[in-house]
C-alpha cells in the first residue's frame, strides 16, 4: 500500500486508520499464526498500533506502509511470545475444528490439521516466510522489507519452504 | 529461452514474474512433464494454504489510537495583552523601543503559560488514553 503525497499532512490517527484498518483481518491471521492464540494476537496488534501511531511521523514512507506495519507486528508478536514463553501453550479451537457430521467436512478438517501441524514442523525461516506470504498476504517486495533480505532470496526461500511443507504433509499420518 | 529455475515456478504461482518471463515459464511447463508435475503439486499446496489462511482471518478487537485534539492557545492570548499594553504605553512617557519590548514580553507571558498548561493537560490525557488501550 502506498502513501499518497496528498495524505501526508493528515493527523496521525486518521492516517493510521486509513492505512491499517483494511489490513487488520490479515494482520490478525498473521499474528494468530505466530502466537497460536487469538487473545495474544489481539494484544500484539494493539501494541503494534500504538507503536505505529508513535512512529508514523518518523517513518520512511518510500518503503510502503504494509511492509512497515508487518515488521512492527512481527516484532510485537516476538516480544509478546518471549514475555509469555513460560505460560502453558493454549490450543486454538474454533468452530471449524469441530465439523458437524458430514464426511467431506471431516476430511477437510483433517487436512487442515495436517497442514497446521506441518507448518509447525517447518524450520523457523521457512515457517516465517510461509506465514508472511499466506497469512499476511504479503508480496515478495513486502516480505523482503519485513525480513531484511533481497527479493531473490524471498523467491528461493519461499520455494524451498513450499517443497519442505509438501514433503512434511506427505509424511504426516492420515 | 533462458533455462527455468524451479524457484520460478513459485514466482509464477505468486504472480511475481514479468509478463515476458511468465510466458516463457508457462511454455516450459507445457513442454516439460516433470516441470508440469511440480507446478501442479505447488498449485495444489498453494490452494490449500490460501484456503487455510483465509479461514484464519478475523477482525481483531483492537482500538486505533486516537489523537487528542485539545484546543491550542488562541491567538487572542497573545494579541489582547499586546493591544492593551500598546494603548497603555501611548499614555506613558516611554521611548518607543522600550515600549515595544515591554509589550511583546507582557503579551508573550500569558501565551506561553497557556501553552504549557495545555501541553501538560494533553500529556496527562494521552497517558490515560494509552493506559486504557494497552494490552490486557
Amino acid at each position: 500500500m502506498d502513501w499518497p503525497m496528498s495524505q501526508r499532512s493528515q493527523p496521525a490517527d486518521d492516517e493510521l486508520r486509513r492505512l491499517a484498518e483494511p489490513l487488520l483481518g490479515r494482520t490478525a491471521a498473521y499474528a494468530f499464526a505466530l502466537l497460536g492464540n487469538r487473545e495474544d494476537a489481539e494484544d500484539a496488534i494493539q501494541e503494534a498500533l500504538l507503536k505505529a501511531y508513535r512512529g508514523l511521523a518518523r517513518h520512511d514512507r518510500s518503503q510502503g506502509f504494509k511492509a512497515w506495519w508487518f515488521a512492527i507486528v512481527r516484532n510485537c508478536c516476538r516480544d509478546l511470545h518471549r514475555s509469555r514463553s513460560r505460560r502453558a501453550p493454549t490450543v486454538a479451537v474454533d468452530a471449524a475444528d469441530s465439523p458437524a457430521g458430514n464426511q467431506s467436512a471431516w476430511e477437510e478438517a483433517e487436512r487442515r490439521d495436517i497442514l497446521r501441524s506441518s507448518i509447525a514442523q517447518l524450520s523457523p525461516a521457512h515457517r516465517e516466510i510461509i506465514q508472511l506470504r499466506y497469512f499476511g498476504d504479503c508480496s515478495y517486495q513486502e516480505i523482503a522489507t519485513v525480513l531484511g533480505i533481497p527479493n531473490g532470496t524471498v523467491m528461493s526461500r519461499l520455494h524451498a519452504a513450499r517443497r519442505a511443507l509438501a514433503a512434511i504433509c506427505e509424511r504426516e499420518p492420515r | 529461452m533462458k533455462r527455468v529455475d524451479p524457484c520460478e515456478l513459485s514466482a509464477l504461482l505468486d504472480g511475481e514474474l514479468t509478463l515476458e518471463r511468465a510466458a516463457e515459464v508457462r511454455q516450459a511447463i507445457a513442454d516439460d512433464p516433470a516441470l508440469r508435475l511440480e507446478y501442479e503439486e505447488l498449485t495444489r499446496l498453494d490452494d490449500e494454504l490460501q484456503a487455510h489462511a483465509r479461514e484464519a482471518v478475523f477482525q481483531p478487537r483492537v482500538e486505533i489510537p486516537q489523537r487528542l485534539r485539545g484546543p491550542g492557545p488562541h491567538v487572542g492570548w497573545f494579541v489582547a495583552p499586546l493591544i492593551i499594553m500598546g494603548l497603555a504605553l501611548r499614555l506613558l512617557p516611554l521611548p518607543i523601543e522600550t515600549g515595544v519590548e515591554v509589550a511583546v514580553v507582557v503579551g508573550l507571558v500569558p501565551y506561553v503559560l497557556r501553552r504549557l498548561l495545555l501541553a501538560s493537560e494533553q500529556e496527562r490525557r494521552a497517558l490515560a488514553n494509552e493506559t486504557a488501550a494497552s494490552p490486557r
